[in-house]
């Protein structure tokens, strides 16, 4: 637990390092990230115990960059207190299904979903529910819930999250698990951003596993993209606004990875790969062989 | 990931020059294997079992049950009948194994239906049963599976030709493994990304990881982690215990059911609080240097890989 802490509130200091380097360089990065030139809505999702405010930089930011961002419109994310994750989620798909139809009227162009933490946990599973509906899905920070496999999530606010909702994350998940989508549905692009010294949830967590990766196809990419973030500060992050912006405009019919070196000049080069680490490889060329190996 | 078309099983490696069919069945019985594994972990940890471990071993015995029957003996049952047909002196040990399919099968659903069972509802007793039935379960597979490698794939391998075993290929019930083949069923994918984070591990500790690696810390970590979670949940156990023993012993002050029981109490109060302490104690120094030996064996092979 005392690692824990340490964990939580070094993640609390990155943030606020995080918000200062928002503030600091907003111009730089506005001149920088991409630009939108149509209708692009875009809805924000907070993470367990936010409110909307607390992405209210990332909608400017995507404002700023001609998008047409707008917060859930929920209030404060306090999980599902309780209930049964299923019916949890289907009360959320009734709340969300006019904010969602609304913002697809105005604009008229399917939405583009961004969650931070539980909010992308929202999205990854609203999105499954209203596919028509959706353009894309953006999880910032957001973790599966494996039923039987241990992760390193902080047990500081797994506790408290078990206090506030009276379950378990295996209760919570059940025997099913909530995990990443298969690689061919839904039929629409999912980027995982995530941090390898995040302080909240196990990173392995919130990867989608390569295997998956490797057999999606160009018309239902995942992606995941690995950037150097706390995990409270990942919606004020400017990397992280960089790689949103990036993926929402990323054309669906000819996805390519995102490559953090087209916005930064060369010699900036080897800071970037540390800010923007390799992606973790996940996937064994022969895993039956792996797997006889691991046998006796 | 969509539920698999019925197609053939992978292609041998060059590596074996067995004949197909023969060379699916080891490397079947090498996954079993690996599962079996699994299910002798979870029951010889000390720590008592959680829903998440009742969830896994469910999920593992549920496709031991499925692929076996539908898939493996069948397929073992058509190069038995061949055997058999080539060597009729084998015809005994055949036909007992062909019993044992049956008894292997009625066993497996007998476990999952107490894996079920546990997972509505967890009991003491029901705990050991589980265990019990789990390690049963175990046993019995891989003495199976040890006559089938060592007794009767040697001589099916020596009596059938290159004829009878092209003429099995064509017969065998070609269908891609669901959760080792190359496309993974929806329903098996819970257990096979389970899988895939135990065998990083196993690939972090001989291949992968380089001396202070971010794996190898983060596996000698996690050990250290997993003995502690385990520490904490017997002492979480063992305070229940206590508190049990105590509040049967209070209810019998309260309620005597005779005087020669409330005379006795204190003396079988202090023999099973004693009993508990000292199997706890067992456990705990059980768990303290199971962690140390696995901590020292993550810390050791760094050594050896930065000699």
């Amino acid at each position: 637990m005392l690692a824990d802490l340490l964990r939580l509130q070094l993640d609390i200091v990155g943030a606020h390092s995080e918000l200062a380097a928002s503030l600091f360089g907003e111009n730089r990065l506005k001149t920088m990230a991409p630009a939108c030139t149509e209708a692009r809505p875009v809805i924000t999702i907070p993470g367990f115990l936010a409110s909307g405010l607390s992405l209210m930089r990332l909608n400017s930011f995507l404002r700023q960059q001609g998008f047409t961002a707008k917060h859930w419109g929920q209030g404060r994310n306090l999980g599902p207190q309780g209930m049964d994750w299923g019916h949890h989620l289907d009360a959320m798909v009734r709340q969300m299904t006019d904010h969602i139809d609304a913002l697809a009227d105005e604009t008229s162009a399917p939405v583009s979903l961004v969650g931070q933490s539980l909010g992308g946990v929202y999205a990854r599973e609203l999105a499954l529910r209203l596919n028509d509906r959706i353009d894309r899905v953006i999880m910032l920070g957001a973790p599966t819930f494996h039923p039987y496999k241990s992760n390193r999530h902080n047990r500081l606010i797994g506790t408290f999250g078990y206090w506030l909702n009276r379950q378990s994350a295996t209760e919570f998940a059940g025997r099913e698990g909530m995990l990443h989508w298969q690689p061919d549905r839904p039929d629409m692009p999912c980027v995982a951003i995530h941090s390898p010294v995040d302080g909240v949830v196990d990173e392995q967590a919130c990867h989608i596993p390569s295997y998956i990766v490797a057999a999606s196809s160009h018309r239902s990419p995942r992606e995941n993209i690995r950037v150097m973030s706390s995990h409270i500060g990942m919606s004020v992050s400017p990397l992280v606004h960089l790689a949103v912006a990036d993926r929402l405009l990323a054309e669906r019919a000819n996805w390519r990875a995102f490559d953090p070196m087209t916005y930064f000049p060369t010699y900036l080069r080897p800071a970037v790969r540390l800010l923007f680490p390799e992606s973790i490889d996940m996937t064994h060329p022969n895993r039956a062989g792996v797997f006889a190996k691991a046998g006796r | 990931m969509s539920e698999q078309s019925t197609s053939h099983r992978s292609a041998p490696s060059e590596q074996l020059e067995l004949p197909e069919v023969l060379h699916c069945l080891v490397r079947e019985h090498q996954h079993f294997s690996a599962l079996l594994d699994q299910i002798e972990k979870k029951t010889e940890q000390v720590s008592p079992m959680t829903l998440s471990d009742y969830y896994l071993l469910r999920d593992i015995v549920g496709y031991m049950h499925d692929y076996p029957i539908q898939v493996h003996h069948p397929t073992e049952t058509l190069v038995f009948e061949r055997l058999q047909q080539r060597r009729p002196k084998l015809s005994k040990t055949i036909r007992a194994m062909f019993a044992d399919h049956e008894e292997v099968a009625a066993e497996t659903e007998h476990l999952l239906f107490l894996l079920e069972q546990i997972i509505q509802k967890a009991g003491r007793e029901e705990c050991r049963a589980v265990r019990t039935a789990c390690n049963d379960f175990a046993r019995h597979q891989r003495q199976h599976m040890q006559i089938e490698n060592l007794q009767l794939f040697p001589v099916a391998l020596k009596a059938l030709s290159d004829e009878d075993w092209e003429s099995l290929v064509v017969e065998y019930r070609a269908a891609d493994d669901p959760l080792f083949g190359p496309l993974v069923a929806r329903r098996h994918r819970v257990l096979f990304e389970y899988l895939l984070g135990a065998t990083e591990q196993v690939v972090a500790k001989t291949e992968n990881a380089g001396w202070l690696s971010l794996e190898r810390f983060s596996l000698a970590f996690g050990t250290l982690q997993q003995g502690r979670d385990a520490y904490f949940e017997l002492v979480r156990v063992l305070v229940e215990q206590l508190g049990e023993e105590t509040s049967a012993a209070a209810q019998q002050v309260l309620k005597p059911p005779g005087v020669l029981a409330l005379m006795t109490l204190p003396a079988r109060f202090a023999t099973g609080i004693s009993k508990s302490m000292l199997r706890g104690s067992g456990d705990l120094l059980k768990i303290s240097t199971s962690t140390a030996r696995m901590f020292l064996g993550d810390v050791l092979s760094i050594s050896r890989r930065k000699g």
